[in-house]
Formats: C-alpha cells, sequence, structure tokens
C-alpha cells in the first residue's frame, strides 16, 4: 500500500472529519514542511494559495447529510516533479453537480485574458452563491496554479456523489518536460478509494524535522479521528510523539546527513488504532533496533515496568536520546507488540516500517 | 539569582522557580528537539538552590505531554530533591489531568525511584 501510495507521490493526506481548527493546522504543516523543503517564495505562495481554496471547497460543497459528510472528506498534497497536485474529495448532493460543473466548464474554457475580464464582471456583479462562494476562488486558482481544474464526480446514491477535484501548480522554474502533461482526476481518486479501503485516517511522507513534527502532533491532537476518550487520546498522541521524534532523532539520511525522509500513517480498524512509521536506518543500528524490538516485545506487564525503571536511572545520555526508553515507553503504553518489518533499499541501509497499535 | 521564569512554548514547560521561598513549579508540555540542553539550567539552579535551601521545598508537576528524553532528565530533577529531602523538608505534588492513566504512572515510575513520598493531585 505504501508502495501504491508512494509511486503518486501523496506527501499529504487526510480523511475524516474537518472542522475549521483542524484545517488551520494543516495549513500550518503545510507551511512549514514547504519551508523545510526550501522552495522558492513564488511556489510556495502559489501552493499555500490552492491548500487554502481547496479547504474551503471542501467545506462548501460538502454534502449536508450527516451521516456521510465528516466520515468521508478528503483531502491530499502530491509533491511531483515539476510542481505540486492538491486534491480532495468529498460528498455532494446530485442535484448540486450541475451548477457546480457548470461553474468549473466556464472557469476551465477562459484563456488567462478572459479570465481576468470573467473576473472583473464577478467582482461587479457580486451575485454570491448559495454556500457564500462568488466563484472568485475558483477563478484564482486557475489563475495561480496556471493550470485548468480536473474534477469528476462518483455516484453514491440516489442523493449524493462524491466530487473529486484537483490542482496542479506548476513550477515554471523547475519546467521539466511540458506543462501539457494534464492530469485528470483519476489521482485523487485512485488515491482516495486506497485510503478508504486501508482506512487510513492520517498520511505524511516528508522530511521529519522537529518543526514538521510539532505541525504533525498539534494535528494530530485536534483530530477527530482520535476517538473523544481522553485517556486513548493521550496515550495515541504520546506514542506519536516517540515515533515521530524517533524518526527525527535516529533516521538516517538519503542525500545528506542532515535529511531525515520518512513517512506517517495512522489507521483506524475495527477497535484498533495503528500508528505506522517508516524510514531508512543504517545496517549498524537496525541491528541494535532490531534486538531492543525483541526484547521488549518478550516481556509481560510487570517485567516492561522494571525494564522502564532500570532505564530511566541508566547513566548514558550524551547524545540527545532517551537511552532506549523511547520502545519501553511505547510498549508499556500501548500494552501490544511492536511490530517490525524490514525492506531492502540499499547496501547499508534499510527501509524500516515500525507499528505501534492501540486497541480500545 | 533566586527566580528561574521560563514561558511555555509549544515544547518546552513553563517554569517556574523561586529559590528564596522553596518553590518549584514545573508544568504543561516537555518535548524539547534537545532536553539535555533545556533541562542543563534547571539542574543548575537546583544544585545552586541545595547548598542553601528554604526551610521547606515545595515541588509541583502537572505535565501534558512528556517525551523519554525529558523524562530522563526529570528524573535527575527529582533526584536533587531526593537528594535535599535528607537535610531538609521536601513535598512533591504530581498533579495530572483527570483521567490522563498514563501521566499518573509516570508519576509513580518517578516516585518508586526515590525516597519521596509524591502527593498525587487529579485535577
Amino acid at each position: 500500500m505504501f508502495k501504491l501510495l508512494n509511486s503518486y507521490q501523496l506527501s499529504y493526506a487526510y480523511h475524516g472529519a474537518f472542522t475549521s481548527t483542524l484545517t488551520d493546522k494543516i495549513l500550518a504543516l503545510s507551511e512549514t514542511n514547504l519551508d523545510v523543503e526550501s522552495e522558492s517564495l513564488k511556489i510556495k505562495k502559489k501552493v499555500y494559495f490552492i491548500i487554502v481554496e481547496s479547504l474551503q471547497n471542501l467545506t462548501r460543497h460538502k454534502s449536508t447529510e450527516i451521516d456521510l459528510t465528516d466520515a468521508e472528506s478528503f483531502f491530499s498534497i502530491h509533491k511531483l516533479k515539476d510542481g505540486y497536485l492538491v486534491g480532495s474529495a468529498n460528498t455532494i448532493e446530485n442535484d448540486k453537480i450541475l451548477p457546480l460543473s457548470e461553474k468549473l466548464d466556464k472557469v476551465n474554457s477562459l484563456n488567462q485574458e478572459d479570465l481576468k475580464n470573467y473576473q472583473h464582471e464577478v467582482l461587479s456583479a457580486s451575485g454570491f452563491s448559495e454556500k457564500g462562494g462568488a466563484g472568485l476562488g475558483l477563478i484564482e486558482m486557475v489563475r495561480k496554479s496556471g493550470n485548468k481544474l480536473s474534477y469528476g464526480f462518483e455516484k453514491i446514491n440516489e442523493k449524493n456523489s462524491y466530487f473529486y477535484f484537483q490542482t496542479k501548480i506548476t513550477d515554471i522554474s523547475a519546467n521539466i518536460g511540458s506543462n501539457e502533461i494534464t492530469y485528470n482526476h483519476q489521482i485523487i481518486k485512485t488515491i482516495h478509494k486506497v485510503v478508504h479501503e486501508n482506512n487510513l485516517k492520517v498520511f505524511f511522507q516528508g522530511q521529519f524535522k522537529h518543526e514538521n513534527v510539532k505541525s504533525l502532533l498539534s494535528m494530530a491532537e485536534i483530530s477527530m479521528y482520535l476517538t473523544e476518550n481522553f485517556a486513548f487520546r493521550k496515550t495515541a498522541v504520546s506514542i506519536m510523539i516517540e515515533l515521530l521524534q524517533n524518526i527525527a532523532f535516529h533516521a538516517a539520511g538519503i542525500n545528506n546527513n542532515d535529511d531525515r525522509p520518512g513517512m506517517f500513517m495512522v489507521s483506524n480498524k475495527g477497535n484498533v488504532c495503528s500508528f505506522i512509521t517508516g524510514n531508512y536506518v543504517t545496517d549498524v543500528k537496525l541491528a541494535e533496533l532490531s534486538k531492543k524490538l525483541e526484547h521488549v516485545n518478550s516481556l509481560n506487564d510487570i517485567e516492561i515496568t522494571d525494564l522502564y525503571l532500570e532505564t530511566l536511572v541508566l547513566e548514558n545520555d550524551d547524545s540527545n536520546n532517551s537511552a532506549g526508553l523511547g520502545f519501553v515507553d511505547i510498549r508499556a503504553k500501548s500494552k501490544n507488540k511492536i511490530e517490525l518489518d524490514i525492506h531492502p533499499f540499499s547496501d547499508d541501509k534499510k527501509f524500516v516500517i515500525i507499528k505501534a497499535n492501540i486497541n480500545y | 539569582m533566586t527566580i528561574l521564569k521560563l514561558d511555555a512554548t509549544e515544547d518546552t514547560p513553563y517554569v517556574f522557580f523561586d529559590a528564596q521561598n522553596g518553590i518549584f513549579d514545573i508544568s504543561k508540555r516537555s518535548l524539547p528537539e534537545n532536553a539535555i540542553v533545556f533541562y542543563e539550567q534547571l539542574l543548575i539552579f537546583i544544585n545552586n538552590y541545595k547548598s542553601l535551601p528554604a526551610p521547606e521545598t515545595k515541588v509541583n508537576f502537572h505535565f501534558d505531554y512528556l517525551n523519554t528524553s525529558s523524562i530522563k532528565q526529570l528524573m535527575k530533577v527529582i533526584l536533587l530533591f531526593d537528594q535535599l529531602a535528607t537535610s531538609t523538608k521536601v513535598f512533591v505534588t504530581w498533579c495530572y489531568d483527570k483521567g490522563d492513566t498514563d501521566m499518573f504512572q509516570t508519576g509513580q515510575r518517578f516516585e518508586k525511584l526515590t525516597s519521596l513520598s509524591f502527593d498525587y493531585k487529579e485535577i
């Protein structure tokens, strides 16, 4: 599944309920990530704008049928070789499809000059649509992204459909290949399907620098995908802290030593919530890690507490780590074995997937 | 320096140490990138305080989140108060949010490794 998501150059995805605080956190994460990726100011501003508009569209057009809406909203960001792709999927009432498509088709049919005129026209007419937009957002999206908007619908039932929507932002300075490559909404449709079928809630792939880790954490804290149960939420966030900082502290770089590429996802199946990380580890560190996990997994609850206390007073922390307390802590808090999955990568590095599960 | 006051940030705790009145409060969240660097100033302050402590020392903890590298450093902080308790009175209050069993357990683990007795408060 990770390979498949990776083939779509997915960098971030969220599936679930969208609240305005969550939207703010997604924006904060996007901003820090764009900084970490050290994109040019121009592309940063464009991408940020498209993300804002897409998130607003998501809540603006979504169906009001409560059973469907919240759990089914989806948002993703893809980092492509020549730019970014921002996608969203949400439910929409069937009778809203036609007016929305007309608006989108109209905006797509215009060239840059016509768009400008149309924008003036809309501004002076100030004919706001029922849900607050005057189509200005869409016009700006086309103008800023430099690409047409791709969209599609898929019927769910007699009343509702999925509305897939994606915008590509081309980095003109990168200019790899031509701008002619048109991405249709199939990308977002496929990703949405994979995420939906695998009960994924959050996916993030990128640099695990401290800033990004902080944004991911504050996002997780307010996310509704974590149940309302306070103790569970506390445990979940604590485990996330350890897993994410683990990558930030220990993962191997690929391009240079400061590089911390990795991925993180949360899935929710039945009554088990899984936190999955993936990153590169040198063979030397991996041997240590495997041994550590094997030991931690072999212990029962009482033995784990003993090991916790033992590790806590251990006098060795010349480097900024917890002297192995992290996995002991995860094991103790999750009350489940920590899963380890190793995939070959290079002569001296492996791609390592770690999974912590909490029952609730 | 008789007072050490640090405002809470996204990843470092609120700290209020008052040597004259023997008050030591640490709260909010502690998940810094480098816990050793952050806790060093706290450890130095407490070490100095140990040479001229107030008649009674009141230590209050109330954490929201702790990463394990902070837990390691916090152990050092608590062990200093444990040493102090051999000569003067030290009262440790471990507060935790209502329902936060993980944080309650973290307090219990610290307590187990010292001769101090913690007063637990669910808030």
